[in-house]
């Protein structure tokens, strides 16, 4: 499958958010680098279909990003994401295996897995306003799988994570992208260097990088901040320490 | 469809666990019954021995004999509670001595006046003014001149308080349904938005396509439920205390001005339809403010202003098409079924009662809203 993202561009008044962005992704994990305000939240919204964008197209395989049939593909966890007070962690994966269009035995194995795959297992009749952050992330991490969805876009899915958690949901990623196109986006440059298959950078609406990152060719962390200067090296070192 | 059903649950389960909801809705109910309940202890000696009048005609030998104990009492609005002629005496002041505002009199009329033809005559009499007043032309009094004929002479006297104290109640409920509905569903679309799940939902293949006829759907149950609890609520102590009887009575003993040939039971059934009608046009309102809004305050907000107006707003009869679309507001028709808007509206060459017009226009606008409600869904987009 190939995701196509065709000179994408989102514009607000006198401000554009996504600058012609185009780039093609196959099943593997790419991590979308770049600092607050860069342009990764609008383009990810609009790469699920949420946001219309003021040019460009999205298709997965000529499937376009507007149809019924690319959101079957689709697995989306947002930044920020809310919740249904008065569901408990079930319900709440539950609901959106069926709005995915599950049926309800196929719904109930898959949710009963994915608990247990997040180590919610336990919290499976707690109400959601009942969980920490963490879990409640992890609730989200589980409703974007539930389909097992074959694009798969995550918009900082690691913050509020513990460092434990952060290490097994690296792992979750790394095995999702064997057979999904995966994109998450993170200011966390080490999630990205562990696991991604390819990277991409933005800055002020603008694709800067995009390619293969391994060791040889030195610190991830160390190109990021001459791309992007010492503000989002900051950014990285607070986000780093969970500040 | 077992996809609906799925989410339908769960959407139930959304507006049924919502605190605000269920606590408003059980205080109201609660409310409604303890003060029906209360008023209907203060007011039950007055009925203590008339159901041994039920099934007697309305004839002299009956105007008679409370003729009689109004006399001893000292006029038929002095007749005491525990008299099993209280009642029935009520009720002749009411046809006796109504004027055409329909206010009940505090005035008393003569004993000596009281003759089975003087009623009748006196609520024809009545009729005419009533007639006159709202404008009829000849057709329509000729129409309902046929619909009086079929209701028949003497009336045959029933117990008739728990319908009537239905009734007059009804309007009160409706009111207050309408104001609760405003609470209850103003989140059903706006909600998504604000707890910032709606990226995740819209994104969904559901997300967009079946999603807003499965929360139609569960608004609308959720607003036949609430009407169905504040209904009950407010009738169960009327039926418990004084039983639902005579429902095989004119509906002249509850409503005397009104020239509906049909009996109490089949009346009651009308207006529970009508009021059934009403709770999904409602529903439908507020979801269709939901969605366009997209902000729960906003949606409550208007609703309550809506409700205010459709209380205290008032046109004279004789602008004769604004009163009548004024009295086909959900609230009015239930007020104004108490003296019975007696001006038809000519549908198809057919005339139609201000009943009939207000189902038909209920199920038509609850219709519009729907799809209104299906076009501001389908333009929305992640906040």
């Amino acid at each position: 499958m190939i995701l196509r993202a065709d000179r994408l561009t989102k514009q607000y008044r006198n401000r554009i958010a996504v600058d012609r962005v185009s780039f093609e992704l196959k099943e593997g994990v790419t991590g979308l680098l770049g600092a607050n305000g860069a342009g990764k939240t609008t383009l990810m919204r609009m790469l699920t279909g949420v946001l219309d964008p003021t040019g460009g197209e999205v298709a997965a395989d000529g499937i376009p990003v507007a149809s019924e049939a690319y959101r079957a593909l689709l697995g989306y966890l947002p930044q920020d994401f809310g919740y249904y007070p008065e569901f408990t962690v079930w319900d709440f994966v539950m609901y959106f295996a069926a709005l995915k269009g599950l049926d309800r035995p196929t719904a109930r194995r898959r949710t009963e897995a994915l608990l247990d795959r997040v180590g919610l297992t336990d919290a499976a009749g707690r109400r959601m306003k009942t969980l920490s952050g963490g879990m409640r992330q992890r609730a989200g991490i589980a409703q974007a799988l539930v389909n097992d969805p074959r694009i798969l876009i995550l918009d900082e899915p690691t913050a509020g994570l513990d460092p434990g958690e952060r290490v097994r949901f690296r792992n979750l990623i790394r095995e999702l992208g064997r057979h999904s196109i995966v994109l998450f986006s993170t200011h966390i440059v080490s999630d990205v260097e562990h696991i991604a298959d390819q990277v991409m950078m933005m800055n002020a609406g603008r694709l800067i990088w995009r390619g293969r990152w391994d060791e040889s060719d030195g610190s991830l962390e160390d190109f990021y901040m001459k791309a992007f200067g010492e503000d989002a090296a900051h950014e990285a070192v607070f986000d780093a320490v969970g500040l | 469809m077992k996809r609906f059903s799925t989410l339908l649950g769960f959407e139930l389960k959304k507006i049924a666990r919502g605190r605000v909801a269920v606590a408003s809705l059980a205080l109201c109910a609660a409310l409604l019954f303890a003060l029906t309940l209360i008023s209907e202890m203060v007011a039950r000696p007055e009925g203590r021995g008339a159901r041994t009048l039920t099934g007697r005609a309305v004839d002299d030998g009956f105007v008679a004999e409370v003729a009689d104990a109004a006399a001893r009492a000292g006029g038929l609005t002095a007749v005491p509670p525990e008299s099993p002629y209280c009642q029935a005496a009520r009720w002749m002041n009411r046809m006796l001595g109504n004027s055409v505002s329909i206010a009940d009199v505090s005035g008393d009329v003569a004993p000596d006046m009281l003759t089975a033809g003087a009623l009748y005559a006196a609520r024809d009499g009545v009729m005419e003014t009533l007639y006159d007043t709202f404008g009829l032309r000849q057709d329509e009094r000729d129409w309902w001149a046929a619909r009086e004929r079929r209701i028949e002479r003497p009336y045959v006297w029933a117990d008739s308080r728990a319908a009537g104290a239905i009734k007059a109640d009804s309007s009160a409920v409706t009111a207050l349904m309408c104001l609760l509905m405003g609470v209850c569903l103003a989140g059903t679309y706006a909600d998504e938005r604000r707890r910032r799940t709606d990226a995740m939902v819209l994104c969904a293949p559901h997300g967009r396509g079946v999603l807003w006829k499965v929360k139609f759907c569960a608004g609308e149950i959720w607003a036949l439920a609430v009407g169905t609890a504040l209904l009950a609520a407010a009738a169960l102590p009327h039926i418990l205390l004084n039983g639902l009887r005579g429902l095989d009575g004119a509906w002249q003993l509850v409503t005397p001005f009104s020239a509906y040939p049909h009996g109490i039971g089949t009346m009651l059934l009308i207006y529970l339809a009508l009021y059934g009608l009403i709770c999904l046009l409602t529903g439908a309102a507020v979801m269709a403010l939901s969605v366009w809004l997209q902000n729960a305050m906003a949606v409550t907000g208007i609703v309550g202003a809506m409700v205010t107006a459709d209380l205290f707003i008032s046109v004279p009869a004789r602008l004769r098409v604004l009163s009548q679309m004024r009295y086909l507001t959900p609230i009015q028709i239930m007020i104004n079924s108490a003296m019975t808007d007696p001006r038809l509206i000519l549908l198809f060459g057919r005339y139609v009662t201000p009943l009939q017009a207000a189902a038909m226009l209920y199920a038509a606008a609850t219709m519009a809203l729907y799809w209104l409600t299906g076009i501001g869904y389908k333009r929305l987009r992640a906040g």
